[in-house]
């Protein structure tokens, strides 16, 4: 060893590397718990949204983000809610996820309740689980759910009928 | 900067991001739901108990009502990573050898282990069963020790994520792993033998009575059909082809997040029982087949469709068959029963036989070989084995 110095800054550069980027990502995602689809009625009370509900280990869910993230942007009026049914241990796995697909300033959720079925029935008693799931709400929360991948057309579609 | 500073701010930031493992170990969910639980040749029953960085085992002489000391089976503390359609599995097998395989973050999240003991006191030091477990994720592994005393493993792994990506993307393989049981037990390399497989629903398993290993599994069907398939593995090693079982058409380029069950009878009729919401039928249904499913009987639904009816497991003991799924009103979440006698053609009537009104796992049906018990795990009772049989007010329909 050159000098004990290397070694320091060899150890902060490390902890540094560990630690930072965990800390960034793990303020970003929110906590559903018993309770939380009332409350983004009430946050969005008035205004349509999206909810695409997703999971860490779906791939047909992923491989629609890029989709939402260009239509985010040319649609820059449309409210998306993004999340993930992972118990809230995938938060950091989960938001590289979305920061990859350029959806990290979404309203990103993750489900944090063990009792997930309650938190499932809460947002829909009709909805076994599939993922994605994705829901979409009018300005009066009329709100139509479609379950697997949506196709870019439907997406259009849709977003266009509940902005109107 | 002066040394001190330096020594001072790299401590810190040292404990900033142990502390930072920490908290996200500390929110992974309670592990203590997620447990399983088989009768050895004695009739003692055989208990998994999860815990945030261990798992144990302890046996129970009493049908469940108390339980031994538990021998801890892992001794280099982990954080264990079950959740509800990825649990632990317990194994007993004629000579009273105990094999648990349990999931714990690794190299990978999720990574299944192995470990086995001669008589439940003390535990191998636990293997991972993946030849490629430090590269690539896995899940959903299946455990089963067969007449034979061979110990089989499967699971779906992401390895061949490359072949499917030309594919459009969402499924995986099955790969399998046996060796002979012993006080030694060396795995092979694995041998991927199904593909096409939809990524997030368990596979079931069971041994035929010609002692072929059969599994069930959701398979990925062109036009993104989610429906059903058999698979042989014969003694020899020799993989069939896989053939489809269920036709509900269900049409869906997502996760359904809903693995079948199989049990075979000693008579060679095999039982299964799976969740569907496709185009020709929607719900659980089961059906039994008579020639080594070929062929299978009409699809019976089975539990009511306004309550979410799901998670069915089947196990047949002779004539005896029963089902039991859960049901969820919004509050409780009860799990149902029937039982038949003539090996699955007449049903009793369904049966609430346990409810929660917390977070439970999936039930289990298990048996000592005299009659059969569902096995279930809920935040707020713990474990729970109950007897399912007909109850004398219920005839056959």
């Amino acid at each position: 060893m050159k000098s004990p110095k290397i070694l320091i800054t060899y150890l902060l550069f490390l902890s540094c590397s560990i630690a930072f980027p965990a800390r960034a990502e793990q303020v970003n995602l929110k906590h559903f718990t018993s309770g939380s689809y009332q409350q983004l009625l009430n946050e969005y009370a008035d205004k349509p949204f999206v909810l695409m509900i997703w999971s860490i280990n779906c791939t047909s869910c992923k491989k629609k983000m890029p989709l939402l993230s260009e239509l985010r942007k040319n649609m820059p009026d449309i409210n998306l809610i993004m999340l993930a049914t992972d118990d809230a241990s995938a938060s950091n796995q989960a938001l590289s996820i979305l920061t990859g697909n350029e959806l990290n300033n979404a309203d990103n959720w993750i489900f944090a309740d063990a009792n997930s079925q309650k938190l499932r029935y809460e947002i829909d008693p009709k909805w076994y689980g599939e993922v994605p799931r994705t829901y979409f709400l009018d300005k009066d929360h009329q709100r139509v759910g479609i379950s697997g991948s949506v196709s870019r057309e439907t997406l259009e579609a849709m977003l266009k009928t509940i902005i109107n | 900067m002066n040394h001190f500073a330096l020594i001072c701010s790299t401590l810190l930031l040292l404990a900033l991001s142990h502390n930072l493992v920490a908290e996200t170990e500390k929110l992974l969910p309670e592990q203590k739901i997620y447990t399983a639980a088989t009768f050895g040749p004695d009739g003692r029953l055989w208990r998994i108990l999860s815990a945030q960085k261990s798992i144990s085992v302890d046996y129970s002489i009493d049908f469940g009502q108390s339980f031994s000391q538990p021998v801890r089976v892992n001794s280099a503390g982990m954080p264990i990573h079950a959740w509800d359609e990825n649990p632990p599995t317990l194994a007993v097998d004629q000579t009273g050898r105990v094999y648990v395989l349990y999931f714990a973050d690794d190299k990978q999240s999720s990574t299944s282990f192995f470990s086995h003991s001669d008589n439940g006191t003390q535990f191998s030091t636990p293997v991972k069963i993946s030849s490629e477990a430090n590269t690539w994720y896995h899940y959903q592994a299946e455990m089963l020790i067969d007449t034979n005393n061979r110990v089989h493993f499967t699971w779906h792994d992401v390895r061949d994520r490359a072949e499917y990506k030309k594919q459009g993307d969402g499924d995986l393989s099955i790969y399998h792993v046996s060796a002979k049981t012993g006080r030694i037990i060396n795995l092979p390399t694995d041998q991927r033998i199904a593909k096409n497989i939809c990524s997030c629903c368990r596979t079931a398993m069971a041994e035929d009575v010609d002692g072929s290993l059969v599994m069930l599994a959701r398979y990925v069907y062109p036009g993104n059909i989610r429906d059903h398939g058999l698979l042989k593995l014969s003694p020899d090693g020799k993989t069939s082809e896989p053939w489809r079982v269920t036709f509900d058409d269900w049409e869906i380029e997502g996760c359904p997040a809903h693995g079948p069950a199989l049990s075979i009878g000693a008579d060679g009729r095999y039982h299964m029982v799976w969740f569907t919401q496709g185009e020709k039928r929607s719900g659980i249904f089961y059906a039994w087949s008579d020639d080594q499913g070929k062929t299978f009987s009409n699809p019976m639904q089975v539990g009511d469709q306004d309550k979410l009816p799901g998670r069915a497991d089947v196990l047949a003991l002779g004539k005896q068959v029963a089902l039991a799924w859960k049901v969820f009103d919004g509050t409780q979440t009860r799990v149902e029963a029937m039982y038949s006698t003539d090996g699955g053609l007449h049903w009793s009537k369904p049966q609430v036989v346990a409810e929660t009104a917390t977070q439970s796992a999936h039930p289990a049906l298990i048996t000592d070989g005299k009659q059969i018990f569902l096995s279930w795990n809920s935040m707020d009772t713990g474990f729970r084995l109950i007897p399912i049989r007909q109850s004398d007010d219920d005839s056959n329909q």
